[in-house]
């Protein structure tokens, strides 16, 4: 549940999530955990000496896709469109002749003209498929990790609390490391900030007894959040996770990223949660998709599936075993049954 | 044996329920209970009162496609001390679709 949401003319302001608090600061930070996890990864920005961040300075995210023929024989026939994120620190106003919006675009700089290319994602056209990586692939990196493991088996054990816990994830030379979070006694939720340039890997937490047998709104909200903010460090391999005092254990991974933005962007105005918006989506969790804390595991993880498939979220749910060794990627088919697929 | 086939008939249909409850193209969900919450509230004690005022109204969801429910909004005057706090009420004529700064109320 929303707690608060205020914005202060310092650029400080302070969300609170079942999920997650964030607070996010203009100001350079310098945290214990920027230097204990983020020492050895490299940052793009301004030097320390730089702090003051001018309006023509933005950090954006641009999705670069190229389309690519099957053959490099055959320029013309058929293809694929293979796509990254990267993510640039840059001079806007430099660089843009058109409106620098929001999201740190430029806009209003005229039609480009060249080649028409085919739709991402578009369907129905001839080789437009769009390619996707597995979702069991996105989670191999991270949330299937020896370390993630273990720390969501030492969560598992801490479910009889009456408070939630959870651990940042932060990869670094090929080791998940974790910066221990945990909420207050009988209150829903976990409270931390994170830099505003620092990046992480994932974010796992506990639901202690009493509370949902999966995800709630505000854990979706919450990646909203991080993709917002900046602070996803790798869109193909960020996991968020939950393991329940009810048995079960989920991560998710961002399988579209495309759908995710725009899901993510309809919770926002500016870079303030849309209220409205979010209770609305909350409520419609509650009451119209009934997800609760009485319900069995099962139909919370239909209906879940049923939310985050039909809010087209680019979301995707994983399921794994009590032991956190075996993972399913799990949907629903059209007659609302719950399809596993395993990881290998 | 007639209470255990009547028991076994009664599980088959609480899990034929439990299947159903998902929210599909064409449902409109409506909310009966929420008729008793309608209309404004006062509380007034001294110089000091809230103002609330509800109504239903049947709305397209975001998602699921073509799903409709009974959604309650609301608007509050909140007056402290004989002064105004909060207020809300001009806009208590609008409607969801024009997405005023009131509340989707949870009743």
């Amino acid at each position: 549940m929303i707690k608060q949401q205020h914005k202060t003319p310092n650029w400080r302001f302070y969300v609170a999530a079942c999920g997650i608090i964030k607070v996010f600061e203009k100001r350079k930070r310098s945290s214990f955990f920027q230097s204990l996890v983020f020492a050895t990864i490299k940052k793009a920005g301004m030097t320390d000496g730089s702090v003051a961040q001018t309006d023509l300075m933005g950090c954006t995210r641009q999705w670069i896709s190229v389309w690519l023929p099957d053959s490099e024989s055959a320029p013309d026939g058929s293809g694929h469109w293979s796509s990254v994120s990267v993510i640039k620190y840059k001079q806007l106003s430099d660089e843009c002749v058109g409106i620098i919006n929001e999201f740190g675009q430029c806009e209003g700089s005229g039609d480009d003209g060249g080649y028409t290319y085919p739709r991402l994602g578009g369907g129905g056209g001839e080789g437009t498929e769009e390619e996707k990586e597995d979702p069991c692939q996105k989670l191999k990196k991270i949330g299937k990790s020896t370390e993630t493991k273990s720390y969501m088996n030492t969560l598992k054990g801490k479910t009889n609390q009456n408070k939630e816990h959870g651990y940042i994830l932060a990869e670094a030379g090929g080791t998940v490391y974790e910066f221990p979070v945990e909420g207050l006694p009988g209150k829903a939720g976990i409270g931390f900030s994170i830099g505003e340039n620092d990046k992480i890997d994932g974010y796992i937490h506990s639901h202690y007894t009493g509370l949902l047998s999966i995800f709630s709104p505000d854990d979706i909200f919450s990646i909203a959040v991080f993709f917002k903010n900046n602070s996803i460090k790798n869109l193909n391999t960020f996991v968020i996770g939950v393991v329940t005092a009810s048995g079960t254990q989920y991560m998710m991974i961002i399988d579209d990223p495309a759908k995710f933005q725009t899901f993510a962007d309809n919770l926002f105005t500016g870079n303030t949660f849309n209220e409205l918006t979010l209770y609305n989506y909350s409520k419609m969790y509650n009451d119209t998709f009934k997800i609760t804390e009485t319900n069995s595991a099962t139909e919370n993880e239909r209906s879940f599936l049923h939310y985050i498939e039909s809010s087209t979220s680019g979301l995707k749910v994983l399921k794994g075993s009590p032991d956190m060794q075996n993972w399913q990627s799990i949907k629903l088919d059209q007659n609302n049954n719950i399809v596993p697929t395993n990881c290998n | 044996m007639k209470n255990i086939i009547f028991l076994i008939f009664a599980l088959f249909m609480i899990n034929i329920n439990a299947q159903n409850t998902l929210p599909q193209s064409g449902d409109n969900i409506l909310d009966p209970n929420a008729d008793k919450f309608m209309g404004t509230w006062l509380w007034q004690s001294g110089n000091n009162s809230l103002k609330l005022t509800f109504k239903k109204e049947n709305i397209l969801l975001p998602f699921p496609d073509n799903v409709h429910a009974d959604w309650v909004i609301g608007f509050h005057k909140f007056v402290n001390n004989g002064s105004t706090i909060e207020d809300s009420m001009m806009f208590a004529q609008t409607n969801y679709i024009d997405k005023k700064k009131h509340c989707s109320c949870r009743i």
